[in-house]
Formats: structure tokens, sequence, C-alpha cells
């Protein structure tokens, strides 16, 4: 216990931000046991405000806002953990080569991610979704392929710190395989940074996903927090539950996996540790 | 500086190089055809589509078309658009201002707030008000900007009454002069509060870090030996210094978003550059796509020069480091 009570003392909002993403995988889990209703069964009570039969209350289609919420989850958190899995790995990779090759490599492969970080993202992948379709899959693989970039510049900044390191020199030394080196040394030794940098991706994925189902561009065969909200735009004055609950849904959801990401940069970062913990 | 500065304009001009390239092959591989949603679905006259075609030159093969429309740039003729027949130039220009009015007052307002509440936190960092601010602005980086827009306009339009729901002007009203630029500014204050809470934080963290690094330089530390006053150390050391960051993030951050405003036009109905868009994505009208592409790309890319070209001035360590 008084261990417990250190760790959040010291890491508080890792702690918090753990305990959310906790709660929120077990809704996902368990999104069919704990949902009072299908999300896609429509029934007479339509408009229906919160109340105890139905406590974020109905759609005009008389759909359950609460299980709608609850299998929501589901949708964001797929999207966000792969989109943001999709980035590391290719992130990670770039950024690897670069830094530990240098050269002809680092020159060619930093100008490439020099490029791709200055192009505007969320333009373009709204062009990608609109044009190509926007299934569950698609938005993740879009989302993932256009937010690596920030994970290529720190993985480089890793390699290029790690390949002047002794452990790195004796292996080249006793004619170690390049590949073989950056596989078993520099990503590992470098990974941590990436993985702080990812928990924070997943946040945005998430964000990005809502927008996109916001703005009619999501997977219509799913339920997404974004299209509910979009759905209760209509509906405002007559029944503001619709989307005022997903709201706070993705604000949940956003501020765990911050907080989580916060909490593993101030771990990994010792200078940050004491002041800048922001 | 010049090499540095040169080398800068280059990997600008290669990003808005491969943005057109990235976009014009996107375009151009999307299924669905512009010609066929400009006419009609139901049974399309052949001979109508034929013409078409061949006007707008989609016939030819991609590459021929690239080249086409590169050339056309050159001169500055963006195309004209499928759906409307005007040049898309001319288009940009009708819609661009109000994006522009909309990105700018919102960086505006959020440096002057985020700077400021940057500033007030870095002198006391590691204090509850600190943490507590920081994790507010965490906060505030959650909240999705379309549904943060919509409670202001269910609070302040629906339930007070005070601000208008959505538009940019009173259309039962046919106000002049002074009275329109006032139903105007009305009418924005909504989308720019909305805008204002989303990217707050950013400048607060950049101004509390740089704050935070310049306090802890050694040349402070030599200053206040000497007996300087903390305050003259703060405002003629610590605080030129520390605000270079953020005036430089000002710069990269307007030209993002003119891209950024696009959800803040939809939610409230605003006719700028992003409601444009999405209309036009609607109707694959390509030229469009492309001609507003490539306005964000440009700007993107000037902005990070510029950027870069004031930092080098601003600070003569990254001078030297870049010579």
């Amino acid at each position: 216990m008084k261990k417990v009570k250190h760790l959040i003392h010291r890491y508080p909002r890792l702690i918090f931000g753990l305990c959310m993403a906790f709660v929120l995988v077990i809704v996902a889990v368990l999104a069919p046991l704990l949902s009072p209703y299908n999300p896609y069964d429509l029934s007479d009570d339509m408009m229906v405000g919160p109340s105890a039969a139905h406590w974020f209350g109905t759609d005009k289609l008389g759909r359950d806002i609460l299980s709608m919420i609850l299998y929501g989850s589901r949708t964001s958190l797929i999207i966000g953990i792969s989109s943001a899995m999709i980035a590391a790995v290719i992130g990670t990779i770039i950024g690897a080569i670069a830094g530990y090759l240098g050269g002809k490599a680092d020159l060619i492969l930093g100008e490439i991610i020099n490029i791709f970080m200055m192009i505007p993202s969320f333009f373009l992948i709204l062009i990608i979704v609109a044009l190509f379709g926007s299934g569950l899959f698609k938005v993740m693989i879009v989302i993932g392929l256009t937010s690596w970039t920030g994970n290529a510049k720190i993985m480089r900044g890793q390699a290029l710190s790690l390949r002047s390191r002794t452990f790195v020199k004796a292996s080249e030394a006793v004619g170690e395989n390049r590949m073989k080196i950056l596989i078993k040394h520099i990503i590992p030794n470098g990974i941590f940074p990436i993985v702080s940098n990812t928990t924070m991706g997943i946040a945005s994925a998430i964000l990005m996903e809502s927008s996109l189902a916001f703005l009619g561009l999501g997977d219509p065969n799913t339920v997404s927090w974004g299209q509910l909200i979009a759905n209760g735009k209509a509906y405002l004055t007559s029944g503001w539950w619709i989307s005022f609950f997903g709201g706070i849904a993705i604000i949940y959801t956003v501020v765990a996996f911050f907080f989580i990401g916060d909490g593993l940069n101030v771990i990994l970062n010792p200078k940050i540790r004491n002041v800048t913990n922001v | 500086m010049a090499r540095y500065l040169s080398k800068r304009v280059l990997t600008g001009l290669l990003c808005v190089l491969v943005a057109l390239c990235l976009n014009f092959a996107l375009i151009h591989m999307a299924p669905g055809d512009p010609i066929r949603i400009l006419v009609g679905n139901k049974e399309p006259n052949p001979e109508l589509v034929q013409v078409l075609t061949e006007k707008y030159g989609l016939d030819q093969p991609a590459l021929v078309q690239f080249e086409k429309y590169i050339g056309n740039l050159l001169h500055g003729d963006l195309g004209d658009s499928y759906y409307t027949g005007e040049p898309v130039l001319n288009i940009i220009k009708q819609k661009l201002p109000l994006t522009l009015l909309l990105a700018g007052s919102m960086v505006f307002i959020a440096v002057i707030i985020g700077g400021l509440l940057g500033v007030f936190c870095a002198k006391r960092a590691g204090g509850k008000l600190d943490t507590f601010l920081g994790s507010f602005t965490y906060l505030f980086d959650s909240v999705p900007g379309y549904w943060l827009g919509l409670m202001l306009i269910l609070l302040f339009a629906s339930r007070l009454k005070i601000l208008p729901t959505t538009g940019l002007v009173s259309i039962r009203e046919s106000y002049t002069g002074f009275a329109h630029i006032l139903d105007m500014a009305k009418h924005l204050i909504l989308p720019i509060t909305t805008g204002v809470i989303g990217i707050v934080p950013y400048y607060f963290r950049i101004t509390r870090a740089s704050v935070i690094q310049q306090l802890g330089e050694d040349f402070i530390v030599t200053l206040r030996a000497a007996g300087m006053s903390e305050h003259k150390i703060f405002y003629k050391y610590v605080f030129r210094n520390a605000i270079i960051p953020t005036v430089t993030a000002v710069g990269i951050h307007l030209a993002y978003m003119i891209a950024g405003s696009t959800i803040i036009e939809i939610v409230f109905g605003l006719p700028g550059l992003g409601s444009y868009l999405m209309t036009s994505i609607s109707r694959r009208d390509y030229p469009i796509l492309m001609g507003f592409y490539l306005i964000l790309s440009v700007s993107v890319a000037v902005m990070m020069i510029v950027v870069d070209f004031v930092y080098t001035l601003l600070d003569p360590r990254v001078r030297h480091v870049s010579d």
C-alpha cells in the first residue's frame, strides 16, 4: 500500500492515466455484457432524455446512447492503437536506418522525414478517406501512414547517439552484420521515447478518427463517437444528450492516453522529471 | 547562413513538389468519375461525356495531365472548377480571406493567452498552480474542436441566446458599415473561441518550457550573483530569449491553421475554404482539391522558410551552428 501511495505521489499522471485506460479497455472488451441494449436496435423511445431506462437518453431512431458509447469505445481503441502502432513501426525503422547508417542514407531519409513533416496531414487524410472510402481498416492505415514522422525524428536522434556507444562499436569491430546491429542493439536501446510518443499518438489518432467520423467520413457500419456527435448536431436544442455524451467519452479516452504518454516521458527523461513535467 | 537558408528553400520546394505529386496521384487513382458526377448518373449522354472528358483533358495519360498541370501552374493558372467552371484561383481568392481572418485571430489570441500563462507558470514551476494548469491544458488538448463548438452553440446561442448560432452575418437584417462589421464580429466570437481553446495549450507549453530553460542558463546565475534585480533579469534577458521559440511557432502554426479551421468552419456554417473543400470533395471537383492543397502546402513551406530566416536573425547561435 505504501509503495502504491509512493508511486501515485511520484507519477500521479501516469497512474491516473493507466487506471483510466484500464477501465476503458474493460468497457471495450465487455461492451456486449455491459450494454443495456443493442446499439443498432431501433425502438419507439425516440429522443428520450436521460432517464432510468436510458441513462444517456436515446437518439432520433430510438437507439440507446449509452450502449452506442460503450460499443464506440471499441472503434476508438482499435483505430487509435493500430494507427499509432503503424506509425511507430514505420517511424522507428526509417529513423533508425537514417541515424545509424548516417552519410547519404541519413541525408536522403532526413530530407524525406522533413518533407513529410511539412505536408499538412489532416487535409491529406481527409482527401484520401473521402476519395478511397472510409472503412475502419482504411482509416487506421491512412492515419498510421501519415503520422510516423515524429517517431522517425526521435528514433533518428536516438540512433545517432547510440551508434557511437562502445557496445555498438564493439559489435562492429567483431564484424557483426549492420542490419543485425540495427535490430539487436540500436532499435531495442532507443525505443523507449518512441513508446511514450506512441501513447500520445493513440490519443491523436482517436481525435483524428472522431473528426473524420464527424465529417461523415468514418466507417458507416460501425458505431463511432464522432458519428454520434454528428448525428446529434441537428437536434442540439431538442436532444443535447446525443452529442454531449459522445464528446465526454472522447475527452476521457484522450486524456487517459495523454496522461500515460506524459507520465512515461517524465520517467524516461530525468531532465524534465523535476520541473518541466507539464 | 546563406547556405543554410538555401538548403531550407530547397526543402520547401521539394515539399511542395512532393505534396503536388501525392495529391495528383491520389486524386487520379481514386475511384469515381468526375465527369459522370458532372453530367448526372442517370444514363448520361455519351457525346456529352466525350466532349467534357476531352475538354478537361481527362482522356490523356496521367503523366501528360500532370505535365500540363505543372506548366499551367507556372503561369499562375490553377485550372477551372469542374462543377462551376470558375477559375480555381478566383474561388480561392474569394474564400481565403475569411479562413485567414479566422486562423489569424485564433493564433493571435491563443499566443497572448498561452504565452502569459506559460510565463506565469514557468516562474512558479513545480508549484501547485503550475501542476494544476498543466493538467488543465491536457484537458483542453483532449476536447474535440467540433464538439466544443456545438456545446458553445448550445450554451450561448440556444440556451442563453446572447450570440448567433451559425453563419457569418444575420440573414434577416441588412446591416451596413460599422453595424455590418459588428454583426460579423458577433458571429465570429464562438468559432474563434472554439479554435483558441484548442491551441492555447500549444503556446502555453512552448513558452513555459523555454522560460524554464532560460531561467536555468549559466548566464542568468551569473547575473543573479552580480546582484541584478530579478525583474530586470527576467524582462531584459529571460523573456527576450524565451519568446523566440513562441514567435517562430506562430508562423508555422498560422499556415497549419488554414487547414485546422476546416472543421470549425463546418460546425459554424462559415463560408471559408474549409467548408468549400468538403463540398468539393463530394462533387469530386479535382482542380479545386488540387488548388487548395497547393495553396496549403505552399503556405506551410513559405512559413517554414520565413520562420527559419527569422530564427537565424533573432538567435545568433543558430546562425553560428548553421554556418
